[in-house]
């Protein structure tokens, strides 16, 4: 398995589109970051940790349509260019196949919060030496922070699960892109019209309850307001979160198992 | 290496696509050391039983045993020790020859540059190694593939039509290295529809039409069945005649002559015949049979319905099988 994951990841390390699309999602930061500036300086301070949580901003939408264009990808061109063969030649079982591109998935946002963060600080405390920026400075402890960044990370994360299912059913990476983009549209309209099954909502509640924070789509923290949710109710969002993490899995390796590899027509 | 009985065996091997049989009831046994023929016209099965063997693909029936391993349970005991190269070659343009094996070399589970560098030298790639594969000709994309097949040091190789796209000098090469990994020990699985290529480095074959075996055996042994006698001499209505009591089929090939299929120690008594019946007997020559006639013979479609079984569920052809190992 940790051959497999090698192999992947030399594949991704290799292919330029990978780094292209980190560029593209660095580039958001400054963007989102620089309006917020100019327009209300009172409002904003760049600080830590505040710098540090903007470089977020880019996740819910652009980070979320390169996650879903990257798991399409990473099973879409092993058909595209009929490569399961070379593979699934060389390895008995078919799950670990799949199971390695999830773990790519997981490792290129890893990646990719691994340049954000810093990188949303650094423009954050250029900002805060140029502008005059004095708006308040969030208070937050270590691991709320963490719990920010990594529930942050959950969209664009299941949108590559399920791109990724999408192209397994589909054999292809238009497939995962279509299947990927649509589940985007129908969980944010699931947000307006069926509240609890949305993953954004979903998302939202977990960083209030956990870390007392959340964090708009501007990349902005603020204090959550909760309403009084306790019981078994409080756990529907964590249920919904899981399900989401699992099931675009579950379903990728048991089509993937069960198929017939024809080769590319 | 390990001995077993077969190095392949396929027992009853079936697959079905929708209403498409495309192979059917396959029955074949290779020996260790064998570089074996699978020959076929396109469409004939030949790649789905491959893909059936390396469980690209699962069979509707039937099944088969590689190095005694069962192809469907027991993959993971099978995988390490074959390697295989599936229709046209498939590699990812962006990464280079030896990023490509390398990707190879870790999906099996194993990296060894060195391993690596072999390879690409026993297929003449090394110095291309460094170029992406979108620079690649056909023909060096099928080296690398070979190079792939090689990577783990299998004990059988499956060749899936290696010479397409090659040049002449290319096809010679690639029919050395098959000649020398057969000399090595290795069981070849060659498939191909290249007939003289398959005459030249295998010594068994078997041929499958519309998914049916309709021969199988050593080259020499199928190719013996099929010798016949060219006969110029005259009357020919008289040459037929003594033909046909020596239980022969003549078929007239030209205004005074016929061809017979008849084993060559018949010879001196035809002879004898046709002087004793008042023919005048030109020339009398043995032809040498050919794959590729042995192949067009029984695969060719119209002859196939011309021989086919009355009875359901038969063979359109009955097989061909000779030279049964000792």
């Amino acid at each position: 398995m940790a051959t497999l994951l090698r192999a992947d990841l030399f594949k991704l390390r290799k292919r330029a589109l990978g780094w292209v699309m980190l560029i593209i999602m660095a580039l958001f930061v400054p963007l989102q970051m620089l309006p917020s500036a100019f327009v209300s300086p009172g409002n904003v301070n760049y600080g830590f940790p505040n710098g540090l949580l903007e470089g977020l901003a880019p996740l819910p939408f652009v980070g979320t349509l390169i996650m879903i264009i990257l798991g399409a990808l990473l099973i879409g061109s092993e058909y595209s260019y009929d490569t399961w063969k070379n593979m699934l030649t060389r390895r008995a079982g078919r799950v670990p196949f799949i199971l390695s591109k999830v773990l790519v998935l997981v490792v290129a946002t890893v990646i990719g919060l691994t340049v954000l963060l810093p990188l949303g600080q650094l423009v954050g405390l250029i900002l805060q030496s140029t502008l005059p920026l004095h708006g308040p400075v969030v208070s937050i402890s270590p691991g709320s922070a963490l719990l920010l960044i990594l529930t942050q990370a959950l969209l664009p994360l299941v949108a590559g699960f399920i791109a990724l299912m999408g192209a397994v059913i589909g054999r292809s990476s238009v497939a995962g892109i279509v299947i990927g983009i649509a589940w985007f549209l129908v969980d944010a309209l699931l947000g307006g019209l069926f509240p609890a099954l949305s993953l954004s909502n979903a998302t939202v509640f977990l960083q209030a309850q956990w870390s007392g924070f959340t964090v708009a789509s501007s990349g902005s923290i603020s204090p959550a307001h909760l309403g009084a949710i306790s019981g078994p109710m409080a756990l529907v969002p964590a249920l919904i979160v899981g399900i989401y993490l699992v099931v675009p899995i579950i379903v990728a390796a048991i089509v993937f198992r069960q198929r017939d590899m024809l080769g590319a027509s | 290496m390990q001995s077993q009985a077969f190095a392949i065996e396929i027992m009853g091997l079936s697959k079905q696509f929708g209403r498409h049989r495309a192979v059917d009831t396959l029955n074949l046994a290779i020996h260790p050391g064998t570089v074996f023929g699978f020959l076929g016209p396109n469409g004939a099965g030949k790649t789905t039983t491959i893909r059936m063997l390396l469980g690209l693909i699962r069979p509707t029936a039937g099944g088969g045993r590689i190095l005694g391993h069962d192809i469907e349970r027991e993959r993971a005991a099978i995988l390490p020790r074959v390697g295989a190269i599936v229709e046209s070659p498939a590699f990812y343009p962006i990464l280079s020859g030896r990023d490509n094996l390398r990707v190879l070399a870790r999906t099996a589970g194993h990296e060894d540059a060195q391993n690596i560098a072999r390879v690409l030298g026993q297929v003449g790639l090394s110095d291309r190694a460094g170029d992406k594969v979108k620079t690649y000709s056909l023909g060096m994309k099928q080296r690398l593939a070979i190079a792939g097949a090689l990577l783990n040091d299998p004990q059988i190789i499956f060749l899936d039509e290696p010479t397409n796209g090659l040049d002449p000098a290319g096809t010679v090469e690639i029919r050395e290295l098959i000649g020398r990994l057969g000399a090595s020990g290795h069981t070849i699985f060659l498939s191909s529809h290249l007939l003289h290529e398959v005459e030249q480095v295998c010594n068994e074959v078997a041929i499958i039409n519309h998914g049916k075996l309709v021969a199988q055996g050593r080259v020499a042994d199928l190719l013996k069945q099929e010798s016949s006698l060219l006969i110029e001499a005259e009357p020919l209505s008289t040459v037929q005649e003594v033909l046909v009591r020596f239980g022969a089929m003549p078929r007239v090939s030209g205004p005074r002559s016929v061809t017979v299929a008849l084993p060559a120690e018949r010879t001196p008594e035809l002879m004898k015949a046709l002087v004793n019946a008042n023919v005048s007997v030109y020339q009398l020559t043995p032809q040498r049979a050919t794959l590729e006639h042995l192949f067009l013979e029984l695969t060719d479609d119209a002859h196939v319905s011309q021989n086919a079984s009355g009875a359901a569920g038969q063979p359109a052809m009955p097989v061909v099988a000779v030279g049964e190992r000792k």
